[in-house]
C-alpha cells in the first residue's frame, strides 16, 4: 500500500550550499538521505514529493555544517499482510516455487502457496508452473507473466523490502496478458 | 508440502524458508546473519552421511536458521532455504529425475576453462553489442548474410587458417568463438565511466559445441568467482537464452567467506553424481571429483605490453594481406572497400572505387568516433577498413573466397533500408588458437560418463536402485562419480616411471609440489628425482641439463618434452612420446614464427657469452596507433626490447651444461605456442576394467593405484601402436618441408 508520509528529519549542508540554490540543496539532500531507504515502520520510501525547512539551520560545531531541521512529504510503500498486489514474475522459477516484483516488493509464492492443479515443468525453457486443469498460456507462470498475489508475511532488512505470497484463491494467479 | 497446505502457524513445519520467512505460512523466522547462513550449508554437509541415514530425523522443525540449508540445485537464490528433510527429498527427486534421463551433474568454472577474460584495455578491434537487442538484431542479420552465402565456400577464420564450411549456425559459433568480446559490467558507484568497466572476453575453441554435446550427458552448472553481474553479461554471449545453463549460475556471492568453491552449496547431502571441471584446484575442497583443464589465457600476451609479438595468425594489415587476384575478384574487392570508407552511408549503390583511399586503407576518415579500437558492431559508424579484416580473416586457405563471399553477402542483401553490410561480421583479429583442451575434455567425459552408467548396468540396472520411485531410491547403491574419475584418472600414465629436468625454479624446487607434479601423481604415474633403470621417461622443459644429457647417453627410456607430460594429463591419454621430442618446443617456435626464431638465433649467436636482454626485430604484427581501430601499419623498424630470461632455474645451477644451446618458449608466447600445438587427433581413454576397479562387494570403494592389469597392458600397447601412426601423420604434416 503507498502511503504519504508526512515527518521530520535532519538534514545537514554545506556551506557552500548556504545561499541561492539553498532550497534546491536541501530538497536534493532530503532525496538523498530518504529515497529508496527501507524501514520496518514506514516501509520503502519512493520520492520526496515537498520538503521545507522547518526554522533556521544551525551550525554544527567540530563540522562547520549547517543543520537543518526538514519536514518532508514523501511517498512511500508498505506491504501489509492480506494486502493484494499486482506483479511480475522475475528469472527465479523453480520448482519450490516463484519469485515476483510488486514495484519495489520481492515476492516468494511458495508452491504451497499455489492451488493444487499447478504443476512444475523443469524441461520447459524456462520452466515455468503449469496448471493441469486448464493448460492454456493464460495459467502458465513463466518469467514475465503477470499476477495477482496475496501478501501472507513481509520482511524488510536496510536495503530490501521482501514478501511471501499467496495465489492460493479464487481470482488471484496469473492475470491475463495486457492487450 | 502439500500436507501443510492450511496456513496453520502452529501445524507449519517452515520446510522452504525465504528471506527469512517461512513460504508456508509467511511467520518470521529467527533472522539470518549471513555468515551463519553461509556456514550453515557447510556445517550441514559434514553432518550429511548422519542425515542421510536418518532423514526422517531432521524434520524438527525449528525456528533455528541452521536447520535449513541453501539448496543450490533448485535455486541459486541466496535468500531461498529448505530444510534439511526437503533438500533430501527434493535431492532424492533430482537425482532420480537426471538418473532416468542418463544425465549426471557438471559444475563448471568461467574464467581460464570456459573463455578468458581480462580488464585490460586491448589494443585490437573487439566485438561488442550496446544492448540485447542490438546483438540479436547484428545475430539476425548475419544469420541471414551466412545463410544468403551458404553455397558459397564462405571462410570464417578460424584459428588455423583452415577453411569451416558448416551449416550457418556452426559458423555464426565460429564467428563468435573466434572474435574478442568487450562486455561491460556495471559500473560501481564513483566509477568514472557510467557504461561500466569494460572486459574483453574471449570464448574457448569449441566452446559451443562443446556444451551443446555435454548438456546431453550432464546438468550443468556454472560456478565462478566473478561476479553475478559479470557472469550474466558473459553468458549472454554464449548462451543467451540460458538453454544450457538454465538459472544454476553460482557466483561470488555464493562462494564461502574465504573465496573457497564448494559444491555443498550445490548439493548439501548426496555428491556422487556431480563433476567439477576447473583449471584450478586450490579453490576446491578435497575429494572434489575435478578434471583439470589446461588453464586458457590466449589474451594474456595483448596486455604484458608486449604487444609487437601478438601473434596473429593472418598480417594484420592491408599490405601483408595477399593482394587481390587481377581477375574478376579485383573490382568486388574495390568496390568493397569502396563501401566501407562511404562510413557508414547506407548506399545500395555502389560508389566508385576510390583509388587514393584504397591504395592507403588503413588511414582513419576524420570524424569518426573511435574509442579505444572499439568496434562497436552495432554501431552506425562502424570503423573503416575492415574490408582488409574481412580478407585477414580468411586466414592462408580462405583469403581467395572471403572478398567474393563478401560481396556476395553485401550483393544479396543489396537492396532496402535495411541493408546488410559485410561490416558487421566480426573482421578483428583471429588469434593463433592452438587449445583443444575442450573436445578433449568432452572425451573424458564420454568416458566417465560411460563408465558410471556401466557401474549401474553391472549392478543390475536402474531396478537394482529400487528406482522405481523416487522415494526408493536406493541412493547407498549409486557408484561414485569421485571414485570414478579417480581411477579413471590414474590410468592415464599407468606404469610410467619419469623423472624431469629443468621443470623447477626457485620458487617451485621441488617437482612433485608443482601442478604438474600433483597431476601426474594423479594420473598414475611415478615421480622419482633422479634417473635409474627404472625410469621410462624423462621429461624435459630444457636440454642443457646434466640430466638430459646423461639420459641420451642411455637411450633406455624416452626423452619428452614437458609438452608431452601436460598433453597427457589434460587429456587423459597416453599421447605418442614420439610426437613430443625435447625439441618441440623449439621447432614449433621456428616454424610458427620463423622471423622471430630467425631473428633470435642471430642474437644468441652475436651475445652467447652473456647479456641475458637481447633486442630482437620482430615483425610489426600488432604495434600501432593507439586510436587507430583497423589494422595496424607495417613498420618494419620496429624494435622490441625483449627481456629473455635465460633458464627457468635460478640462474646456472649446477645440473646446468653451460655453453651447450637450449630454447625455452618466451613466456609471451605460451598462450599460442603449449601443448596444444601439435596438432594429434584425439584417442581413446585407457578402458578402465571396472570389474578390477569396483569390486562388486566394496560398492565402488576402489583403491588409490588400480592394480596393473592384464587388460590394462594390452590397451596401453594399442596405444602405442596408435601412437606409430600418429607420429607419421604427425611428421609428414608438420616437421617436413
Amino acid at each position: 500500500m503507498f502511503y504519504l508520509l508526512q515527518r521530520l528529519t535532519n538534514v545537514r549542508l554545506h556551506p557552500s550550499q548556504i545561499g541561492p540554490h539553498y532550497i534546491a540543496a536541501m530538497k536534493e539532500a532530503v532525496e538523498k538521505e530518504l529515497e529508496g531507504s527501507v524501514n520496518a515502520d514506514r516501509g520503502i520510501v519512493l520520492t520526496v514529493i515537498d520538503a521545507d525547512p522547518r526554522g533556521r539551520g544551525h551550525v554544527q560545531d567540530g563540522t562547520g555544517l549547517v543543520v537543518v531541521e526538514v519536514n518532508y512529504t514523501a511517498l512511500a510503500f508498505k506491504a501489509r499482510k492480506g494486502e493484494v498486489l499486482d506483479g511480475i514474475v522475475t528469472e527465479e522459477v523453480n520448482s519450490l516455487g516463484f519469485f515476483c516484483q510488486c514495484g519495489p516488493l520481492q515476492v516468494f509464492v511458495s508452491k504451497s502457496s499455489m492451488p493444487m492443479h499447478y504443476q512444475f515443468v523443469a524441461n520447459a525453457t524456462p520452466p515455468c508452473w503449469q496448471s493441469t486443469e486448464k493448460k492454456t498460456d493464460d495459467a502458465t507462470i513463466k518469467p514475465e507473466a503477470r499476477v495477482r498475489v496475496r501478501i501472507i508475511g513481509t520482511n524488510n532488512d536496510a536495503t530490501n523490502v521482501f514478501a511471501i505470497g499467496s495465489i492460493n484463491e479464487d481470482y488471484l494467479g496469473k492475470l491475463p496478458e495486457q492487450v | 508440502m502439500d500436507e501443510d497446505n492450511d496456513v496453520d502457524k502452529e501445524s507449519c513445519r517452515h520446510d522452504v524458508v525465504v528471506f527469512g520467512m517461512c513460504a508456508a505460512c509467511g511467520s518470521r523466522m529467527a533472522p539470518l546473519s549471513p555468515k551463519k547462513s553461509a556456514t550453515s550449508a557447510k556445517e550441514m554437509a559434514t553432518h550429511s552421511q548422519a542425515m542421510a541415514a536418518e532423514p526422517s530425523g531432521a524434520s524438527s522443525a525449528t525456528g533455528d536458521g541452521k536447520a535449513h540449508v541453501a539448496a543450490g540445485f533448485v535455486s541459486s537464490k541466496k535468500a531461498l532455504k529448505v530444510s534439511n528433510h526437503v533438500a533430501l527429498r527434493l535431492e532424492r527427486e533430482r537425482l532420480f529425475e537426471l538418473l532416468t534421463e542418463k544425465r549426471l551433474c557438471m559444475v563448471l568454472d568461467l574464467d581460464n576453462t570456459l573463455v578468458h577474460c581480462v580488464g585490460c584495455s586491448i589494443p585490437t578491434p573487439v566485438l561488442t553489442f550496446p544492448s540485447k537487442t542490438a546483438r540479436d538484431r547484428h545475430l539476425h542479420k548475419l544469420r541471414q548474410q551466412m545463410a544468403s552465402t551458404a553455397t558459397q565456400p564462405t571462410a570464417s577464420g578460424s584459428a588455423e587458417g583452415r577453411v569451416r564450411v558448416g551449416s550457418v549456425d556452426e559458423r555464426l559459433e565460429a564467428v563468435m568463438e573466434s572474435a574478442i568480446h568487450m562486455i561491460r559490467t556495471d559500473a560501481p558507484p564513483g566509477y568514472p565511466d557510467s557504461a561500466g568497466i569494460p572486459l574483453y572476453l574471449k570464448l574457448r575453441p569449441g566452446l559451443h559445441r562443446f556444451l551443446q554435446e555435454a548438456s546431453l550427458l550432464f546438468e550443468l552448472y556454472l560456478f565462478t568467482q566473478g561476479t553475478a553481474d559479470y557472469a550474466a553479461k558473459a553468458l549472454d554471449i554464449f548462451d543467451p537464452d540460458r538453454r544450457l545453463f538454465g538459472q544454476r549460475v553460482f557466483t561470488r556471492d555464493h562462494t564461502s567467506a574465504l573465496g573457497g568453491k564448494s559444491i555443498d552449496r550445490i548439493f548439501p547431502y548426496t555428491k556422487k553424481t556431480v563433476v567439477v571441471v576447473d583449471d584450478r584446484e586450490d579453490v576446491w575442497p578435497k575429494r572434489t571429483p575435478i578434471i583439470r583443464v589446461f588453464p586458457y589465457l590466449v589474451l594474456m600476451p595483448l596486455i604484458n605490453g608486449n604487444r609487437t609479438s601478438l601473434p596473429v595468425i593472418a598480417p594484420p594489415s592491408p599490405s601483408l594481406a595477399p593482394p587481390p587476384t587481377p581477375t574478376d575478384e579485383a573490382p568486388s574487392a574495390k568496390r568493397s572497400r569502396g563501401r566501407d570508407d562511404t562510413n557508414g552511408v547506407s548506399q545500395p549503390t555502389t560508389p566508385p572505387p576510390q583509388p587514393a583511399v584504397a591504395a592507403v586503407p588503413s588511414t582513419p576518415p576524420p570524424g569518426v568516433p573511435l574509442t579505444n579500437g572499439v568496434v562497436d558492431a552495432a554501431n552506425d559508424h562502424p570503423p573503416p577498413a575492415k574490408k582488409a579484416r574481412r580478407e585477414e580473416e580468411g586466414g592462408g586457405g580462405g583469403s581467395e573466397a572471403g572478398p567474393a563471399a563478401a560481396s556476395a553477402g553485401a550483393a544479396a542483401s543489396g537492396g532496402g533500408d535495411d541493408v546488410y553490410d559485410e561490416r558487421d561480421v566480426w573482421q578483428g583479429p583471429s588469434l593463433e588458437d592452438v587449445d583443444h583442451q575442450l573436445p578433449a575434455l568432452m572425451h573424458i567425459l564420454r568416458t566417465v560418463h560411460d563408465i558410471f552408467f556401466r557401474l549401474i548396468e553391472r549392478g543390475g540396472g536402474f531396478a537394482s536402485l529400487h528406482g522405481e520411485s523416487a522415494e526408493t531410491l536406493d541412493i547407498g547403491a549409486i557408484p561414485d562419480l569421485e571414485e570414478i574419475v579417480k581411477e579413471q584418472k590414474a590410468l592415464t600414465l599407468n606404469g610410467v616411471v619419469m623423472t624431469t629436468t629443468g621443470m623447477t625454479n626457485a620458487s617451485q624446487p621441488v617437482f612433485q609440489t608443482t601442478v604438474l607434479g600433483r597431476l601426474a601423481d594423479q594420473a598414475g604415474a611415478q615421480v622419482e628425482d633422479h634417473l635409474s633403470p627404472r625410469t621410462t621417461h624423462l621429461v624435459a622443459a630444457r636440454r642443457n641439463t646434466r640430466k638430459y644429457y646423461d639420459s641420451q647417453r642411455e637411450k633406455s627410456h624416452h626423452i619428452v618434452h614437458d609438452w608431452w607430460l601436460q598433453r597427457c594429463l589434460y587429456t587423459w591419454t597416453r599421447v605418442c612420446e614420439r610426437a613430443f621430442p625435447a625439441d618441440i618446443g623449439q621447432k614449433c617456435f621456428s616454424q610458427r614464427y620463423p622471423e622471430l626464431a630467425k631473428a633470435e638465433k642471430q642474437q644468441q649467436q652475436q651475445q652467447h657469452s652473456s647479456a641475458p636482454t637481447i633486442t630482437v626485430t620482430m615483425p610489426p604484427t600488432a604495434s600501432k596507433k593507439p586510436s587507430a581501430p583497423e589494422p595496424p601499419q607495417p613498420q618494419p623498424g620496429v624494435k622490441k626490447e625483449k627481456a629473455k630470461e635465460p633458464s627457468k632455474t635460478p640462474g646456472p645451477s649446477k645440473g646446468t651444461v653451460k655453453g651447450r644451446s637450449d630454447f625455452v618458449v618466451p613466456s609471451e608466447l605460451t598462450p599460442y605456442l603449449n601443448a596444444w600445438t601439435v596438432d594429434l587427433p584425439a584417442m581413446p581413454l585407457p578402458s578402465l576394467d571396472i570389474d578390477a576397479a569396483f569390486p562388486r562387494a566394496a560398492g565402488g570403494e576402489g583403491e588409490q593405484q588400480p592394480q596393473g592389469g592384464e587388460g590394462e597392458g594390452d590397451m596401453q600397447d594399442e596405444n602405442g601402436e596408435n601412437g606409430d601412426d600418429l607420429v607419421d601423420m604427425l611428421e609428414a604434416e608438420l616437421f617436413e618441408g
